[in-house]
């Protein structure tokens, strides 16, 4: 049994670092908040109900452990990785909806959204999960989910338009860089 | 009004039933704001996102992540079975025969604490006692790279995983890092209040991991962890409480 799940945890693995470093805008933070969550994942597998989606069980955990680390955050004071500055979109300004987003923009607007809308960017638009499924992993109604997801894209785009200095200048702002 | 567009961003992502999409269209005809939030959503919409994270995907999973999922115990504070005892052991062996350093000598006793945490705040033994120890290096960098009247921060400190290990005692995982190098170890507080390191990585560039030494940290870490790792709340209140042990 146990064997089994943890063969279907490691297939999960490829996605679920995917989703972590959405949510941490790091692979090394991404993937050290994989490690705690299959972790804590382990350490209480009995709760996990066989019939019911290991892949929805898994990023629940992630989202929590992360929700909760950025909610301690706040309570000490945002924290700016200042390698953020560096990895802004350039200087060549572009329309957002007429070219290809890439990796570096649509990474760094995710980090300027709240955790929540963050997260449920996360789990929508790259992980591809239902909005009933979100709501079930998230532990909030679907009304909330669609809410917060309208908000979420409506701030995302409208950072992903903004030209690349105001971006910089906003920025350096936060963090005096 | 919010209704509708959550209609339309669940249209863009093919979320709408067959039955109401015929009323959104014949709404999206006669309300431009509704078409222009549609234009949004398309704009940010699973496709076109997912697109851009799918390299990710297509990493290969690290093998100590691999080995985590693999290997690490299941049972909420195990009792030590045989073949625990034994995977621990050949851990051990292969982890000193990897790190010949003094400074990297693993889980054996007082005598060669290298790093003191108490709380939040740390110090650092002088390097000299503990031969080639990440402070030695850094501290190089800093003398060789740093201008007269500038300060150089020596050290950046991140725990990235607290728990309790199968003595009960408090366990935190965490990264160092100096302008260019990094190490990752584990402290275990002992009964004094001292945090003791009993494993730690060759400190290495910035951006590279040194081969199999992440995945000997994470294999050990799993192989002391009792129970669930604590979160961010549990170590606010722990750390404010000064680790008490009950």
């Amino acid at each position: 049994m146990t064997d089994e799940i943890r063969s279907r945890m490691v297939a999960v693995l490829p996605r679920l670092r995917r989703f972590a470093y959405a949510l941490t805008g790091s692979t090394e933070h991404g993937d050290d908040l994989v490690q705690e969550a299959c972790l804590r994942a382990l350490s209480r597998v009995e709760r996990w109900q066989p019939g019911t989606r290991l892949d929805s069980w898994m990023y629940r955990i992630a989202q929590n452990i992360w929700l909760d680390r950025m909610r301690a955050n706040k309570v000490r004071g945002e924290v700016v990785d200042v390698e953020a500055v560096e990895e802004l979109p350039g200087l060549d300004g572009r329309e957002i909806t007429e070219s290809q987003l890439t990796l570096e923009e649509v990474d760094a607007a995710l980090r300027r959204l709240p955790a929540e809308q963050r997260a449920v960017i996360a789990l929508v638009c790259i992980e591809g999960v239902s909005y009933k499924e979100a709501a079930e992993i998230s532990g909030v109604p679907i009304g909330t989910i669609m809410s917060r997801l309208a908000r979420a894209r409506q701030a995302l785009h409208a950072i992903l338009d903004e030209p690349a200095t105001m971006q910089k200048a906003r920025v350096a702002a936060r963090t005096g860089f | 009004m919010e209704h509708t567009h959550h209609k339309a961003m669940a249209l863009a992502d093919a979320e709408l039933s067959a039955a109401e999409v015929p009323a959104l269209i014949h709404e999206l005809a006669r309300n431009p704001s509704l078409v222009r939030a549609l234009q949004v959503y398309i704009a940010v919409g699973r496709q076109r996102v997912a697109k851009v994270y799918d390299t990710k995907r297509e990493e290969p999973v690290p093998q100590w992540l691999i080995d985590t999922v693999m290997h690490a115990p299941v049972e909420r504070a195990a009792v030590r079975s045989a073949s625990k005892r034994s995977v621990g052991r050949d851990m051990l062996k292969r982890l000193k025969e990897r790190y010949t350093l003094p400074g990297w000598s693993l889980a054996a006793g007082p005598a060669f604490a290298a790093l003191l945490i108490a709380a939040s705040a740390w110090l650092l033994v002088p390097p000299s006692s503990h031969g080639d120890t990440l402070l030695a290096a850094q501290l190089q960098h800093a003398i060789e790279t740093t201008a007269s009247g500038q300060d150089a921060a020596l050290l950046s400190f991140r725990p990235v995983l607290t728990f309790r290990d199968k003595d009960q005692a408090y366990c935190r995982q965490f990264e160092i890092r100096s302008g260019v190098e990094r190490s990752a170890a584990l402290a275990c507080r002992q009964d004094t209040g001292v945090w003791q390191v009993v494993m730690q990585t060759p400190p290495g560039p910035l951006g590279t991991t040194p081969a199999g030494a992440r995945e000997d940290l994470a294999r050990f870490v799993a192989s002391r962890m009792s129970g669930d790792p604590l979160d961010a709340k549990q170590v606010d209140q722990l750390k404010d409480r000064g680790w008490p042990q009950n």
